[in-house]
């Protein structure tokens, strides 16, 4: 018993007549183990396939990008094929993690940063009120645009660099689509499809009812990775459930689900469907060159993480960390997370539930990070911070305060 | 009879007492170091060298799951039933509080008893940081349990 000290003691907590385990827990543990297998493949099983699907894509090149067509509108139908009617989307009905940002520009769109390192890429953030920023250089520069005739109101959801140095972004069409835009520069959209959803009238209350795609979005190597959401109620694989176990209504089924696709380029029509699933809301909140992507449940300090790495196998992956704000290393094989919102910490991916060291605190609530080569950028309470990955030696980035943030991501 | 077959008992007795210290009811403990050895044994391949650590942390993570899902429902809890220990319930209070790492070295440490070096080892971190986050979260306890006293 470890010395707790005269007031603490937690012996009276113990259970000092502990029942042997016999041969039924033996075969209990062995029944689980194979279900967790069962089901862990049923859910992620498409690993394999999506390693050949990487291969595949890496092959043709994501060069491909910037020679698709211009103001390709396409519009398929959306991933379940329950029958849906084409309800708005509200705020309240909580598919879009970051809400419905107004996009109100500022005045300035052009502003020096002081305190940016030469040699680092062009950085993206977005910012919560759907601004599209890019620090590059040394400056700041606005790269939102309004849209002609269309809602103008509409601030960007989600935003990404391609590997080839241009931007696209998501942003909400009339409550009722989502538009992916590319932008080559700043205020000027190159080509713009549609992801269509619809909203399931029946769903779940408290739940998203969105049948379609999501908002979020990564881009690597493997092409873009799409979230398909899936309104409730969805059956699935059931696991082993022990008697003295309460079941619920959702024991063998998930109020909301997703799956992953990939889209060999952005504004391919179709993409293929990853095999990997989720029981509930994801969303995306980072990637890797090895096209790992985060993917979160709950909200502020209960955002869970799961590294979903597609061309790995199903047991490599890190799950279960609670935080504030997550990134990968540029390499994918580490963690950048905050876990109380002020702590800037970095744990490795090779262990399923490594809880890493400490790199840097900041002095205000940390809600977003990314992460390029030996920096990792910090936004917090309308700051931007350069931490070194090495050491933890910080730099405030001056002259521009975001104030929320919605997304970070560097520039390949 | 393999390495897991082997080390089964002990490591289930080292996952229920963790878990029966924080949920306080046997049939629980039971299930829960039935479901932490379930998952050792789908990680095996990776974790048998440390398992020992591997399990208590689950365990210890799985209970406090437990713990927070009851909450959701104890609205429902059946008035005539026996409340648990209030010693235990301000255990669970605190734990629930606790940051991550700082309640995986609270379960490591102090309800597993594994050494400081042990947690460290299992947490991929520093001594110096054990004893920091030890210290944190020994103090949550205190105030926890010292203040039912």
């Amino acid at each position: 018993m470890n010395d707790l000290g005269p007031d603490l003691d937690l012996d009276p907590l113990r259970d000092h007549n502990p029942p042997e385990p016999d041969d039924r827990d033996y075969e209990a543990v062995q029944a689980r183990a194979r279900t967790l297998r069962t089901r862990r493949w049923s859910m992620r099983g498409g690993a394999a396939a999506l390693l050949a699907i990487v291969v595949a894509a890496a092959a043709v090149g994501i060069s491909g990008m910037r020679d698709e067509g211009e103001s390709i509108r396409t519009t398929r139908s959306a991933a379940n094929t329950t029958p849906t009617t084409p309800l708005p989307i509200r705020p309240e009905m909580r598919c879009f993690p970051h809400g419905f940002p107004s996009h109100i520009p500022t005045a300035s769109r052009d502003v020096a940063v002081s305190g940016w390192p030469r040699g680092l890429p062009p950085l993206l953030v977005l910012e919560g009120n759907g601004d599209l920023w890019v620090i590059d250089g040394g400056r700041a520069r606005a790269w939102s645009t309004g849209r002609s005739g269309g809602p103008a109101a509409s601030g960007y959801l989600w935003a990404q660099f391609a590997p080839d140095g241009t931007i696209y972004a998501t942003r909400l069409v009339d409550t009722t689509e989502i538009d992916l835009e590319h932008l080559t520069k700043p205020d000027h959209v190159a080509g713009t499809q549609t992801l269509p959803f619809t909203v399931k009238p029946d769903a779940p209350a408290g739940y998203c009812p969105i049948d379609g795609y999501l908002a979020t979005f990564s881009i690597g190597p493997e092409g873009l990775v799409l979230i398909n959401h899936q309104a409730g109620p969805v059956a699935h694989h059931c696991p082993y459930i022990p008697k003295t176990t309460p079941t619920s209504e959702w024991t063998c089924q998930s109020p909301e689900a997703v799956t992953f696709e990939i889209r060999s380029t952005p504004f391919a029509p179709l993409g293929t469907q990853t095999g990997v699933g989720f029981g509930g809301y994801v969303t995306i909140v980072g990637d890797s060159t090895h096209a790992a992507a985060f993917a979160v449940e709950g909200e502020g300090v209960d955002r869970t993480v799961t590294v979903v790495r597609p061309n790995g196998t199903p047991e490599c992956c890190y799950g279960g960390q609670k935080g504030t704000a997550f990134a990968l290393s540029p390499e994918g094989s580490r963690i950048a997370f905050s876990s109380d919102g002020r702590h800037l910490d970095l744990a490795g991916l090779t262990r399923a539930q490594d809880a890493g060291q400490t790199l840097w605190t900041a002095p205000n609530r940390i809600d977003g990070l990314a992460w390029s080569g030996t920096w990792i950028v910090v936004a917090h309470g309308g700051n931007l911070t350069l931490v070194s990955a090495i050491n933890g030696d910080a730099f405030n980035l001056d002259g521009f305060a975001p104030g929320a943030t919605t997304t970070l991501d560097w520039a390949s | 009879m393999d390495d897991f077959e082997l080390q089964f008992p002990l490591l289930y007795r080292r996952a229920y007492g963790v878990a029966f210290v924080v949920v306080g009811d046997r049939e629980e403990a039971r299930d829960i170091a039935q479901e932490t050895l379930a998952r050792l044994h789908v990680h095996w391949g990776k974790v048998a060298e440390f398992a020992a650590p591997w399990t208590v942390r689950v365990a210890g993570n799985l209970a406090v799951d437990s713990v927070r899902r009851r909450r959701r429902v104890r609205n429902v809890r059946v008035e005539s039933v026996p409340g648990p220990d209030p010693q235990r319930v301000d255990l669970q209070r605190a734990l629930l509080a606790l940051p991550r790492r700082q309640r995986d070295v609270v379960i490591l440490r102090y309800i597993a008893d594994l050494p400081e070096a042990d947690v460290a080892r299992t947490l991929g971190c520093s001594v110096g940081t054990v004893k920091t986050h030890a210290s944190r979260g020994l103090g949550a306890l205190r105030v926890a349990l010292g203040g039912s006293r």
